[in-house]
C-alpha cells in the first residue's frame, strides 16, 4: 500500500478500484497547479494529459477557480471520481513551474505511478517561497517603482516604498491569521492610504495620489481581471464571471478601505 | 513626438516587475526575462498609441507584442507561457482603473462609474483579445503542422 498524501482522503483504497492511485495523482496534481496560481484551462489540460498518458480514453476532469474534479470509469463501468477543494491561495511561479515540468515529463514518458509519487513528495519539499524580509522589500520594490511609473517624484517612489513594505507586512500578518481577502484588502487599502497620509505630512513625499496609487498596485485587482476576461472570451462562462465579481470585490474593499481614511483625514 | 522621461516609464516598468516577481516567488533568471517583457509591453504601448490614436487600440497591439514575446520566450526558456504573461502584462492592466471605477461608485457617483467601468472593460478586453489571438494562431498552427504531418504519413 502506497501513502496517501497527507491532505488526500485518508484510509485504504477499496481493492475493487484498480484506478485509485491514478485518479488520487492526477488530482493532486490539478490541485497543486491550482494552489500555484495556474488558470483553469491549464489544469484541466494537465490533468486530462496525465490521464492520457496512462492509456484512459474515458476519463473526465473539470477545474474552476477553487475546486478540481477527476473521474473515469474502468471495464467492469464502475465509476470513481476524486474532488478536491482549492482554498484561497497566492501565486507560486516556481512551484508552478516545477509542476509544470513534471506533468509534461508524465505525458510524454508516463512513468510507474509509484516514480510520479516519489517526484510529487519531492516537489512538495520545495521551499515555501522567499524569506519575509525578501518579500517585503519586493513589495517596496514594487511599489516605489509604480509611483514613479505614474509620474511621481524619487521621493515619491520612496513614501510609497515604505507604504509597499508596510501593506506587505500587513498582508503577511493577516495571511498568517488566515483572515479573508475582503477583510484582509480593506486593512491593506485603509493601511496604505494612512501610511500615504503621514508620509506626505512629514515631506517625504509631495503628490499624495502617486504614493497611495504605487502602494496599491500592491492589492489591486488587474490581473485577476484581466484573467476574468480571457476566461470569458475562451468561452469558460463559469471561472470568467467568477473571477470578474472577486476582481469587483477585491476594488471595492480597497475603494472602501482608502475612502474611509481619506474621508476621515478630510474631515478632520 | 516623444521626451526622455516617457521612455524611463519603461524603466520603472521593468523595476516594478522585479518586485513583483519576488511575490509571485519566481527565482533565476527568468525574473530578468518576465520583467523585460514588462518593458517591452510598455513601450509597444507607448509607441502605438500615437499611431493608432486610441489607448484601447494602443493596449491591443501591447497585447500583442507582449503575448508574441511570451510565447517565444516560454519556448527558449522551456517554462510555462503563464509565468511569461503574468509578469509582463503587469504594466498594463488596469488595476487602478477598477479601483478608481469602485471609488466612484462607493461615493454615489453614477455616471462616473459607468464611463470609468466601461473604460476599464475594454481596455482588460483589448489585453486579453490580444493575448487569446497570438495563442489561438499558435495553437492552429500546431494542429495545422500536425495534420498535414499525419496527412504526408499515409
Amino acid at each position: 500500500m502506497i501513502p496517501r498524501f497527507p491532505g488526500a482522503p485518508q484510509g485504504e483504497a477499496p481493492a475493487e478500484e484498480p484506478n485509485g492511485q491514478l485518479l488520487d495523482l492526477a488530482a493532486e496534481l490539478g490541485f497543486r497547479l491550482s494552489m500555484a496560481g495556474a488558470e483553469v484551462d491549464r489544469v484541466e489540460e494537465s490533468m486530462q494529459r496525465f490521464l492520457r498518458a496512462y492509456g484512459v480514453e474515458s476519463g473526465e476532469v473539470f477545474a474552476i477557480t477553487n475546486c478540481v474534479m477527476v473521474s473515469l470509469t474502468d471495464e467492469a463501468g464502475r465509476s470513481s471520481t476524486r474532488i478536491r477543494q482549492v482554498p484561497a491561495h497566492g501565486t507560486d511561479l516556481t512551484r508552478l513551474m516545477a509542476y509544470n515540468a513534471l506533468s509534461r515529463e508524465v505525458a510524454s514518458t508516463a512513468p510507474a505511478l509509484e516514480e510520479v509519487q516519489r517526484q510529487m513528495e519531492e516537489l512538495a519539499g520545495l521551499p515555501k517561497g522567499y524569506p519575509v524580509p525578501v518579500q517585503i522589500l519586493g513589495s517596496a520594490v514594487g511599489a516605489g517603482a509604480y509611483a514613479l511609473f505614474f509620474g511621481g517624484s524619487l521621493w515619491d517612489a520612496v513614501a510609497a516604498g515604505l507604504c509597499g513594505a508596510v501593506v506587505g507586512l500587513c498582508n503577511l500578518a493577516l495571511d498568517y491569521l488566515e483572515t479573508n481577502q475582503f477583510i484582509r484588502t480593506i486593512v491593506g487599502g485603509a493601511v496604505s492610504a494612512l501610511c500615504a497620509l503621514l508620509l506626505v505630512g512629514l515631506g517625504v513625499g509631495k503628490s499624495l495620489d502617486a504614493v497611495i496609487t504605487g502602494a496599491l498596485m500592491l492589492l489591486v485587482p488587474g490581473l485577476i481581471f484581466t484573467n476574468a476576461m480571457r476566461n470569458i472570451l475562451t468561452g469558460n462562462l463559469i471561472s470568467g464571471p467568477n473571477l470578474v465579481l472577486q476582481a469587483l470585490l477585491i476594488a471595492t474593499a480597497i475603494a472602501l478601505g482608502t475612502g474611509f481614511v481619506l474621508s476621515l483625514a478630510g474631515s478632520v | 513626438m516623444f521626451s526622455g522621461s516617457e521612455f524611463l516609464t519603461c524603466l520603472y516598468a521593468f523595476v516594478g516587475g522585479v518586485g513583483f516577481c519576488v511575490l509571485f516567488h519566481l527565482r533565476g533568471k527568468e525574473i530578468i526575462f518576465t520583467s523585460l517583457g514588462g518593458a517591452a509591453g510598455w513601450l509597444a504601448y507607448l509607441l502605438a498609441l500615437p499611431v493608432v490614436g486610441s489607448e484601447v487600440m494602443a493596449y491591443f497591439v501591447a497585447a500583442l507584442v507582449l503575448s508574441v514575446y511570451s510565447e517565444t520566450m516560454a519556448r527558449v526558456r522551456k517554462c510555462p507561457v503563464t509565468v511569461y504573461l503574468l509578469i509582463a502584462i503587469f504594466p498594463l492592466v488596469p488595476g487602478a482603473g477598477i479601483y478608481v471605477t469602485m471609488q466612484h461608485a462607493l461615493r454615489g457617483e453614477n455616471t462616473l462609474f459607468l464611463s470609468e467601468m466601461m473604460h476599464t472593460l475594454s481596455l482588460s478586453g483589448a489585453l486579453a483579445l490580444g493575448i487569446l489571438l497570438v495563442s489561438s494562431a499558435i495553437r492552429m498552427w500546431r494542429v495545422f503542422r500536425r495534420r498535414v504531418h499525419l496527412n504526408s504519413g499515409r
